[in-house]
């Protein structure tokens, strides 16, 4: 039976390690899917960033312990930036917060893994207004709105078809969150195998 | 009066601007708004010139002022004649106050982080209540290197016996698992290792 100092060190580890790894995919695929402008890239970098923190949840199945992998993966975007950008940092704690919140009120269990990850993949689409409403203040949705209608009616196109193009938008942030969902319940099932 | 070391000076320039912003946030554009931005820049260019410099590059402007510029070509009621077309100056003003607000912000984040210094993070982490967070932050800096490393070891074996794309993604689940594994090995490796070295947390 391990001694419990063993086991705070564990926890410390294993949530520190989880986090960097977060923190290194960030920085290797993060960069390159940046650079190929891939769509939904925010939405696949928080759903693999969710795996991790289910993955984490199974070897170190303590409250808070998800929550602090996503400040290791946070402070290690902090440290690789070499500063503070607002962004994907707060992007990483929030994901990281709804994830600890579904699994400390809901428990572990393949149910669990896949609602943490789509609660963590759709964080993305209120992230967008609410960074540009800090951005460039509450008016902007009516600019946004008024360009949509504009271009509605020059190309002819059906009146409200905006939101069919944000419904599609935020159905792409689900249909990822539900595709990681499938892989944290698959990751979770080897992890816990493993563990046993 | 002796003058406030530049640090103090700035740190306060910076809560003032936050706090004025935070308010320039309820208002609509409008003029209001504008004058409360520009109050906040103004504290910023105090606290930190360099910082706002660095914010000002033409680069990270480009695309934004281009839209701004040209909407009022599109939106609104077109109240000006210009040689490209009716223009509206309403909106042109709108786009105008959306742009200082967009630099006020930027220039408030870019000297919250340069100001912030990562000993200051994990400082002010720790007196909140997040204990061994500098061990932590430590720890996953000299992580990085290996997880790094092993990531790149383990995409080289699987991706030199599936070539193909189609063989990559389906097989995908057999590379996350490999990873998984090859990490909590090097987890558990480094938790004995702190153990035996009667590193306590």
């Amino acid at each position: 039976m391990p001694s419990p100092e063993f086991e705070r060190i564990r926890l410390l580890v294993f949530t520190t390690v989880f986090g960097s790894l977060w923190g290194v995919a960030e920085l290797l695929l993060g960069t390159w899917l940046h650079l190929a402008r891939f769509p939904f890239r925010g939405a696949m970098m928080a759903g693999i960033g969710a795996v991790l923190l289910c993955a984490t949840r199974v070897y170190a199945d303590r409250r808070g312990a998800t929550f602090m992998t996503g400040v290791v993966a946070a402070a290690f975007k902090v440290f690789s930036m070499g500063g503070l950008r607002f962004g994907p940092v707060f992007a990483i704690l929030i994901e990281a917060a709804l994830v600890e919140a579904v699994l400390s009120v809901f428990g572990r269990g393949g149910p669990q893994f896949m609602a943490a990850c789509v609660v963590a993949c759709f964080e993305g689409v209120p992230h967008f207004f609410v960074s540009s409403w800090l951005l460039y203040g509450k008016g902007i949705f009516d600019t946004y709105l008024e360009v949509v209608k504009r271009m509605q009616e020059f190309f002819r196109l059906p009146d409200g078809l905006w939101m069919w193009v944000l419904a599609l938008w935020a159905a792409g942030h689900l249909a990822v969150g539900l595709v990681a969902g499938a892989a944290a319940v698959a990751v979770a099932g080897q992890a816990g195998s493993d563990h046993a | 009066m002796p003058s406030l070391p530049p640090g103090l000076q700035a740190r306060r320039s910076l809560s003032a601007a936050g706090l004025i912003f935070a308010v320039s946030l309820l208002f609509p554009p409008s003029l209001a708004q504008a004058g409360l931005d520009a109050v906040v820049l103004l504290l910023v260019a105090l606290g930190d010139q360099k910082g706002l410099r660095s914010a000002a590059k033409l680069r990270y402007w480009l695309a934004p002022i281009l839209f701004f510029l040209l909407i009022p070509f599109f939106i609104g009621k077109r109240d000006a004649a210009t040689f490209l077309g009716p223009y509206s100056t309403g909106e042109a003003g709108r786009g105008l106050v959306f742009l200082l607000h967009a630099f006020a912000f930027v220039g408030l984040a870019v000297m919250f982080g340069r100001l912030a210094s990562s000993n200051a993070i994990v400082e002010a982490l720790e007196r909140r209540g997040m204990r061994a967070l500098g061990l932590r932050v430590a720890l996953s800096l000299a992580a990085a290197k290996t997880l790094r490393s092993m990531l790149e070891e383990t995409w080289s074996v699987f991706h030199r016996a599936r070539p193909g794309a189609w063989e990559t993604v389906r097989d995908a689940d057999v590379f996350a698992a490999a990873v998984l594994r090859n990490c909590v090995r090097t987890a558990e490796d480094m938790s004995v290792l702190l153990f035996i070295r009667n590193v306590r947390v």
